[in-house]
């Protein structure tokens, strides 16, 4: 009766970038010989999940190397200025120039440093490509799945990609049912509503908290 | 007492917690500011000061009670054990899903749901979710989901004691699909104790059971969370919305989630501006 079955998902909320493909010689369902558009954000997010598992889950590896080889992998496949944007809600139209630049760096290293040590719980986890559809405003849909190495049923997650400069960048996170931008932007707009309607209560918030995430981590 | 009355007095209840959400709702007015009246509204939940004090209030309980439950309860028994218990909770709840499936003109999955009750009974005593190993898997259908098919609105933003998120449709529907459980009933006219207070014990084990299910994403949630509050209600509505659609293609989601067009004008704006937003941008 208790409603918290809308947590099932969330595991995969915190695998969805801490997965990937182990077993290479799974064939890729959707690779054509033709390439266009949905095909390469297939195989972007298929590549990348497989630069993920080569360069982060070692467990040996110091935490500080990880979470800069992660930032790299950040800047590299995720549009961090697109998901600024999108995350502070109505409230973007309040932000300063100044504000706005200080948020996005706040939010890489926070996505950096939350997401970073999850690579260490790494246990083997398949992923397989299941397809890829065309999306609203010029994105792609690439949906995966996820197997589990404990017998539970496994997850899908979506990953939403678009062009930038001819470069493909994700630009939302949907495990299961919980799209991390929609979460993400409804956190981070209450905690700017509690702060009387200014973006620096959340930007003070974030300071504090990546402050915390590199001691704990470090 | 009769049983009727029994019911009644259920329902007196709950429609005293609900005037009592829409007296706050009343009181609370709604900000003038375009921002943040947009916010208000986007938040859809006016009785939000009363609904975070219930909030804390279902943590403490968690802490003090459910959480070491669940934890010795994991501990204690093995995955075998716990999947019948889960199974057979959801056996009982048959005939809840498959008014509702009905309900909501879903011809198939009524036939999976009756499908599914048959194979267990006879192949797993209810235990045993032998249909869901041969791909009759489990869906889940309530009322509140049927109204939403049935397109009635979902109404203000609820948390309510002891049963956690939901809103003004879900608590109707939750009061129906009480009605419609034929075991409520078979409790009400028993005088056997496990028969008769079936639902709280039904109620109280589905709970045991999901959170032990949900320990550490629901631990690492609240760790990471700016504020768990806001994050719980987004995540309660996003799934609610993914069950009501039977989780078909997130495609229509993803746009009504967030990308209306006012906030891609923008955002194509900022695109273009090489990673730097626009002060005080006005969308419209």
């Amino acid at each position: 009766m208790i409603r918290i079955g809308f947590l099932v998902g969330l595991t995969a909320f915190f695998l969805a970038f801490g997965v990937g493909l182990q077993d290479r010689s799974e064939p890729r369902a959707g690779f054509g010989s033709v390439a266009h558009a949905s095909d390469d954000a297939g195989s972007f997010i298929m590549n990348l999940a497989d630069r993920a598992i080569g360069a982060l889950t070692d467990p040996s590896l110091d935490d500080s190397v990880r979470a800069e080889r992660f930032r790299e992998l950040v800047r590299d496949s995720l549009d961090v200025d697109f998901i600024a944007g999108r995350v502070l809600g109505p409230y973007v139209r309040r932000a300063t120039d100044m504000e706005m630049a200080e948020f996005r760096n706040l939010l890489e290293e926070n996505i950096v440093r939350k997401y970073s040590v999850m690579f260490k719980s790494y246990s083997g986890q398949k992923i397989e490509l299941l397809d890829t559809k065309e999306g609203s405003r010029e994105s792609t849909t690439v949906s995966i799945l996820v197997h589990s190495t404990d017998g539970a049923p496994p997850s899908t997650v979506r990953w939403i990609v678009h062009e930038v400069d001819g470069k493909n960048k994700i630009i939302d996170i949907v495990v299961e049912r919980a799209s991390m931008v929609t979460t993400q932007k409804e956190e981070f707009v209450s905690v700017i509503r509690r702060g009387g309607g200014k973006v620096e209560a959340l930007l003070q918030e974030l300071r504090e908290r990546n402050a915390e995430l590199a001691q704990s981590r470090s | 007492m009769s049983d009727f009355r029994r019911f009644i007095n259920c329902l007196r209840s709950l429609a005293a917690t609900l005037i009592l959400c829409g007296a706050v709702a009343a009181c609370a007015t709604a900000p003038t500011d375009p921002v943040e009246r947009e916010i208000y509204e986007e938040a859809n939940d006016p009785a939000q000061p009363l609904n975070e004090a219930i909030f804390e209030f279902n943590l403490a309980l968690d802490k003090a009670v459910l959480r070491p439950v669940a934890k010795a309860y994991e501990f204690a028994l093995p995955d075998l054990v716990r999947d019948g218990v889960r199974n057979f909770l959801r056996y009982l709840k048959t005939p809840v899903i498959l008014a509702n499936d009905l309900m909501q003109g879903e011809v198939e999955r009524a036939g999976d749901t009756l499908g599914r009750f048959l194979f267990n009974t006879i192949g797993g005593f209810g235990v045993f979710d032998v249909a869901g190993s041969g791909g009759l898997e489990y869906h889940e259908e309530d009322f509140g989901q049927t109204l939403a098919v049935w397109g009635v609105g979902e109404g203000p933003y609820l948390m309510l004691p002891f049963l956690g998120p939901s809103s003004g449709r879900d608590l109707a529907g939750f009061i129906v699909d009480s009605g419609l459980d034929p075991f409520r009933w078979w409790g009400y006219n028993s005088d056997r104790p496990v028969i008769e207070n079936n639902t709280f014990i039904r109620a109280g084990a589905e709970a045991i059971d999901t959170r032990s299910r949900n320990y550490k994403q629901l631990e690492d949630l609240e760790e990471t969370s700016l504020d768990f509050y806001a994050t719980v209600r987004s995540l309660y509505r996003q799934q609610r919305n993914s069950l009501i659609r039977n989780g078909a293609d997130a495609d229509e989601a993803i746009p009504d989630m967030s990308f209306d067009d006012a906030d891609m004008d923008v955002l194509d704006t900022v695109s273009d501006a090489s990673g730097t937003l626009p002060a005080n941008t006005v969308a419209d």
